[in-house]
């Protein structure tokens, strides 16, 4: 019995603690700025309202006293195009590449294959603020500065060696007969991958899609630094752009809805898969 | 004629070749490519529009060492690392330990303890920047509606920055190593602390004894996570603190940041981007050696 009361205890500290910090943010999309504000501030929205989003997403919508007010008129829609073009752009390259390369490392005795798997871990420790300094030399000079093109390559730098190290795991715990199996059946080498590998591998080559996609999508240092104000700018980088122009607290937090919510979504689909894979490994750190 | 289908087939190698050669030309290209022309970046002194990169040898690396701001985000890198580790440790121990018991509503209280994990750093550093805040924080509101303080407290200070940053990042990356814990923690048969509790084994002997032996990898893998992430990440200090106030969470990556991005010092930015690379291969070493030999002896 006291044992049960412990448990409810901790597991209500615990739900405050995951939940608290990202509380406030998420309700004052749905709050008047003056709300907002106010102090102490209102544990639930006593007058909650749909006008901020309508605005953020380039409406017009009445404002708290019954006026129509302008849209918000922040890149906001123009941010979220972009970072879908970059992460599904990022997503296609990075699995086209990823997918035959992980097979091969994952099931193949291959010469160097040592040096190359150090190659790839060695890749994955390196700091995205020291990758990002010669992107942006490079970016300067030839004029990739601020392009959809330049952003995909930097961050196909950060999720080929880790799509490929994850992917690389997971084909090596598929069954060794496979392929025997599917030569015996006449097919070509080729032919057992496409047809009897690829099919097997599915479901783990989709999360591994989805984690690629995740941190494209949610990636900022090489975003801010390669697009800031630029027409390929991110969500990300025009949120970060709005937080230091002091624009009004609830329409910030509609752009950082805007930018969580798809990933929430995401990776809670996600969470089931991710066992699957057995992406217990330290080094690949996940997503 | 005979009726055999003639069919081009791949040797092994030749099939297990095409499939690495995107990799290979993609690492060497976007990759190996970039970091030599930083490395070389990092001996010379480099100049934007118009593009001038001249030679200069080890003048850049000799800068650094008598650069104060260096060593004090260096230190403050340190202690934030540390941080970082000691919370995330601790904290995802207890999680683990507290989701391995038998829960109602387990589904539930998984996907929420989860939460955190699934945001961006980008979201993370935000949201505390307002759970913090001096001006609105909930933080200061819940406390205020308690009756515990009188007047809002401002957290993030000069002397406790690095602290609230290193709360917000364990924070994000505590749900991971809590469930890498879980995970072995599963492992362990009930039969032994049956046995143990016969034996007359008390709670903190079966939890050195028993419990601690099986989750040691995991433990491990947690300090190396916690270690790496925190060592490398820049989000959340632009995000969160923007190193402030004043320079008092300043680490090492913020500074290259400031150093590169603000001051356009490109040749000494990429000289201590190098020194944080050579620090974090070192500790990648070191864990490496570290974890294969208590992987073997598992």
């Amino acid at each position: 019995m006291k044992k049960k009361l412990v448990l409810i205890v901790v597991a209500i500290a615990l739900i405050l603690w995951s939940v608290l910090p990202l509380y406030y943010i998420l309700i004052a999309a749905f709050m008047w700025e003056t709300d907002v504000v106010s102090r102490p501030p209102q544990i639930f929205p006593t007058n909650p309202t749909f006008s901020n989003i309508l605005r953020v997403l380039g409406f017009p919508a009445p404002g708290i006293t019954g006026e129509m007010l302008r849209p918000a008129g922040y890149p906001v829609v123009e941010g979220l195009t972009n970072s879908a073009i970059v992460a599904s752009t990022v997503t296609l390259i990075a699995m086209a590449v990823s997918v035959p390369a992980g097979y091969v490392l994952g099931r193949y005795n291959i010469p160097r294959r040592n040096a190359l798997l150090m190659l790839i871990l060695g890749t994955r420790t390196l700091p995205p603020i020291s990758i990002v300094i010669p992107y942006f030399i490079m970016y300067k000079t030839i004029g990739l500065l601020g392009t959809h093109l330049g952003l995909i390559i930097a961050h196909l730098s950060l999720i080929i060696p880790l799509i490929t190290w994850i992917l690389m795991g997971f084909f090596a715990t598929l069954p060794r007969e496979l392929e025997k199996q599917a030569r015996i059946d006449g097919f070509t080498r080729m032919g057992a991958f496409v047809r009897i590998v690829l099919p097997v591998a599915s479901s783990g080559i989709a999360t591994c899609a989805i984690i690629a996609f995740l941190t494209s999508w949610n990636e900022f240092i090489m975003a801010w630094i390669l697009t800031t104000g630029s027409k390929a700018q991110t969500l990300p980088t025009v949120l970060a752009t709005m937080f230091t122009q002091n624009i009004g607290l609830s329409i910030f937090a509609v752009a950082n809805f805007l930018a969580t919510f798809p990933a929430i979504l995401i990776a809670i689909t996600l969470q089931r898969h991710i066992t699957r894979l057995r992406i217990v490994d330290p080094l690949t750190q996940v997503i | 004629m005979a009726n055999i289908k003639h069919r081009r087939e791949l040797s092994d190698t030749t099939l297990a070749m095409l499939f690495i050669a995107p990799l290979i030309i993609f690492l060497f290209g976007i990759i190996i490519y970039p970091m030599a022309t930083s490395l070389y970046s990092s001996f010379s002194i480099v100049k934007l529009s118009p593009y001038q990169i001249n030679f200069a040898g080890l003048l850049n690396y000799a800068n650094i060492f008598s650069d104060q701001y260096f060593y004090h985000s260096l230190l403050v890198s340190a202690r934030f690392v540390a941080e970082v580790v000691a919370i995330t440790t601790g904290l995802s121990l207890g999680i683990a330990l507290f989701l391995n018991e038998t829960l109602p509503f387990r589904g539930v209280i998984r996907a929420i303890i989860l939460l955190p994990y699934a945001l961006s750093e980008f979201t993370t550093a935000y949201s505390w920047r307002w759970f913090l805040s001096s001006d609105w924080g909930l933080l200061n509101g819940i406390l205020y509606r308690l009756g515990l303080i009188k007047e809002y407290i401002w957290f993030v200070n000069y002397e406790h920055s690095v602290e609230w940053m290193a709360v917000a990042y364990s924070w994000h990356i505590v749900p991971l190593c809590a469930f890498f814990m879980l995970a072995g923690l599963q492992t362990i048969p009930e039969q032994l602390y049956m046995q143990a509790k016969i034996d007359g084994i008390g709670p903190v002997g079966r939890f050195t004894k028993i419990t601690l032996p099986f989750i040691k990898y995991a433990v491990l893998i947690t300090l190396v996570l916690s270690t790496f992430f925190a060592a490398t990440t820049a989000d959340i200090v632009i995000l969160m603190t923007g190193g402030g106030p004043g320079i008092s969470s300043t680490t090492l990556t913020y500074y290259i940041y400031e150093v590169v991005f603000k001051s356009f010092n490109l040749g000494y930015g990429a000289a201590i981007s190098w020194l944080l690379i050579a620090i974090v291969m070192v500790l990648a070493t070191l864990y490496f050696t570290f974890l294969t030999r208590t992987g073997r002896a598992r």
